[in-house]
């Protein structure tokens, strides 16, 4: 009795690694597309929004006929809830199990960092948002090959900042408060402050704090008896929007400089406390390239992009430039279209042009909006600034 | 006038941590558990306290009173469900600290997957201005907070020593068995302490959350700190986890005073954390003796 029991057992699990070894189609009359996004982590307010303009894109794509003469892209989506394992976990399941041709990833240096060297190995190109540099180059001269970034990178932005301080605004005495557990933070801090001093500012404090703090009163209080002018952060939302709100209550008014992470919505969550922050960005909302895409989030999802609408352009551009390789590489295979993206050039995409460097899969001349919180309202002071070099 | 800030800056980080630890020692003292479900119950009772101010437009005190009730009867029900059926049969400690790391982990992830991981901006119902004496500043809301932490304290005397439940309380703490016998129900009281409890992560919940932010996280970190503070000062007793958590406040804000800056910070914490065990094992102020997990 027991060994036919046994037996059945036996076959019953031969059948069903048969049978779901075989689920997976290869081809046919679909393009299979993986996402990975933060849908429920510390950044979900940014990632739904990233997010939800792929989603659009898709459809808005498929809509118009979809890609290679007809055939309809499939996205399949998973949230990495802003960890680096669940990150990894969404690419291998993507690649193994779900067959996609290549992946639109997240704009989280640190799970870039990580999930770079496991393309390599697993060979599907991955488009992020990431801009630490040390997710592209491993070392002098070497690039990841599978891991392209569509936005100017760390380095790029802070030296964007960096220069329009000193040149635009005559700032000469900063401090820096960053956080040392975030890769995108670090990435930030170290380049700014390089080009800063090399141009012959001065870089009063370099200020870590770690992952979690959320009382920045002593780094402030330190901070505020070298007397800067203006004060760096480089951290995400809810870390800079607590330092501004901190710094007013000690007394601190001088001006912020900030990063990416103050668009949208930064003024909103932080009040008045941030009147007067300058940060860099690739697309400001009341940028009037932003109008339309802004009316079509809001009519699709009922709702305003939380995220803010430099989010739904890179979602969008995203699959914008992954769609033109796709179309030149003429199938919907990941070496192909891998060569496709690193010879992507003046690609038409809602920001800008794109250009990818095929050296370092960064894009070149990527310029990006300088804008200022003015009473709430998001001011552009120069909507196409490159840093100045000497 | 520039260490005398940042002095203050650690007093009132430490009444932040001396509120988290002295509701976690609560449990500790009568149960001779780390109830790791303090955090959930933190996190919970901030989303309640928050819920009620922005959506329903309560101003502090009834928001306070939302988020107490609403995380004293979590912990109750927490009791109820994960705890009650060990302690009836009489399970190793070991059981309860492991059943409330599950209780913490479920709960934040129900939070996750219900609310989303946005952080919440309280609207401003306590006054935002900071206090200012001469060129130091002082924020309300850590005024608030020690303020907040004090009368806890002061209660939690009152009902400890002055009521009929607090003579139950205290004979429970000291031995379950022989106060049953006594006639105390003890089912009662444990609810009872739960209640205190989850009432104190409803006080941490709303404070903190006013201060920071409410986000999934929150009762995570909070515990975090709580703990090793309450380590610090001795587990089993409520003053030295006032003690402990003006220590490790003193001790980290000292460290990123210093050229070493914050990096140094979970380094020179946990060393001297180390060292204090070695030297003393209970913890500044703990009592030795009796099985704890």
């Amino acid at each position: 009795m027991k060994s036919r029991y046994l037996s059945l057992l036996v076959v019953v699990a031969i059948l069903a690694t048969v049978l779901t070894g075989c689920k997976s189609d290869t081809g046919g009359n679909e393009i299979r597309i993986g996402a990975i996004q933060d849908h429920s982590g510390a950044t979900a307010t940014w990632g739904v929004t990233h997010n939800n303009a792929i989603i659009q894109a898709v459809e808005d794509l498929n809509e118009q006929g979809g890609l290679l003469k007809g055939k309809k892209i499939k996205l399949i989506q998973y949230d990495f809830k802003c960890k680096v394992e669940e990150a990894l976990t969404a690419y291998s399941r993507l690649v193994d199990q779900d067959k996609v041709v290549a992946v639109l990833g997240p704009a989280h240096s640190g799970v870039m960092m990580a999930m770079a060297p496991v393309a390599e190995d697993k060979k599907v190109p991955i488009i992020s948002g990431a801009m630490d540099e040390r997710s592209l180059i491993p070392g002098p001269g070497q690039v990841y090959k599978y891991h392209f970034l569509n936005q100017p990178s760390a380095y790029q932005q802070a030296e964007a900042i960096a220069s329009y301080a000193l040149f635009e605004m005559g700032i000469t005495k900063v401090a820096i408060l960053y956080n040392q557990g975030n890769p995108y933070a670090v990435s930030l801090a170290a380049p700014f402050a390089e080009y800063f001093m090399r141009h012959g500012g001065t870089v009063v404090a370099n200020e870590p704090f770690q992952p979690g703090t959320k009382d920045f009163r002593p780094q402030l209080t330190k901070i505020k008896q070298l007397n800067p002018e203006a004060i760096h952060v480089t951290n995400y939302l809810q870390e800079n929007a607590l330092i501004a709100q901190q710094m007013r209550e000690l007394g601190m008014d001088m001006r912020i400089l900030g990063n990416n992470a103050c668009n949208q919505p930064f003024a909103e969550v932080a009040g008045e406390a941030v009147d007067g922050t300058v940060y860099p960005i690739t697309m400001s909302p009341n940028d009037p390239r932003a109008q339309e895409p802004f009316a079509a989030y809001k009519e699709r999802f009922g709702e305003e992009p939380k995220g803010g609408i430099h989010n739904v352009f890179t979602g969008h551009d995203n699959l914008m430039l992954l769609a033109d390789a796709i179309e030149r590489a003429g199938k919907a295979d990941p070496e192909a279209i891998r060569d496709a993206l690193e010879s992507s050039t003046d690609v038409d995409t809602w920001t800008c042009k794109v250009t990818i460097d095929a050296a370092t899969h960064m894009p070149i001349g990527f310029p990006l909006t300088i804008v200022e919180i003015q009473d709430g309202e998001y001011v552009i002071l120069d909507d196409a600034y490159l840093p100045v070099y000497e | 006038m520039y260490i005398l800030q940042q002095f203050i800056n650690a007093l009132t980080t430490g009444g932040v941590y001396a509120l988290i630890a002295v509701g976690f020692a609560i449990i500790y003292n009568i149960l001779r558990f780390s109830n790791w479900s303090y955090g959930a119950t933190i996190t919970v009772s901030s989303y309640a306290g928050y819920y009620v101010a922005s959506q329903l437009h309560f101003s502090f005190l009834p928001s306070l009173l939302v988020a107490m009730s609403t995380g004293g009867v979590l912990a109750v029900l927490i009791e109820l469900v994960a705890f009650r059926r060990i302690r009836k049969q009489k399970g190793p400690l070991i059981y309860f600290f492991v059943t409330s790391v599950s209780v913490s982990t479920g709960v934040q992830f129900l939070v996750l997957a219900t609310i989303g991981g946005y952080f919440y901006n309280w609207p401003q119902i306590i006054p935002g201005e900071a206090l200012h004496i001469g060129s130091l500043t002082v924020s309300t809301m850590n005024v608030l907070m020690g303020g907040a932490c004090l009368m806890a304290l002061l209660v939690l005397n009152f009902v400890l020593f002055r009521t009929r439940m607090g003579m139950a309380v205290r004979a429970a703490a000291c031995d379950l068995g022989v106060a049953a016998l006594m006639g105390v129900n003890i089912d009662q009281v444990i609810s009872f302490i739960f209640f205190v409890s989850g009432a104190m992560a409803g006080l941490v919940g709303t404070l903190v959350g006013i201060a920071y932010t409410t986000y999934p996280q929150l009762g995570l970190e909070s515990m975090i700190k709580g703990f090793v503070a309450a380590i610090i000062g001795g587990l089993g007793s409520i003053s030295g986890a006032v003690l402990g958590s003006m220590l490790l406040a003193l001790v980290e804000t000292a460290v990123i005073t210093s050229p070493l800056g914050a990096s140094a910070t979970p380094v020179v914490t946990f060393v001297l954390l180390l060292i204090l065990l070695f030297v003393r094992p209970t913890g500044i102020l703990g009592k030795s003796g009796s099985e704890k997990a």
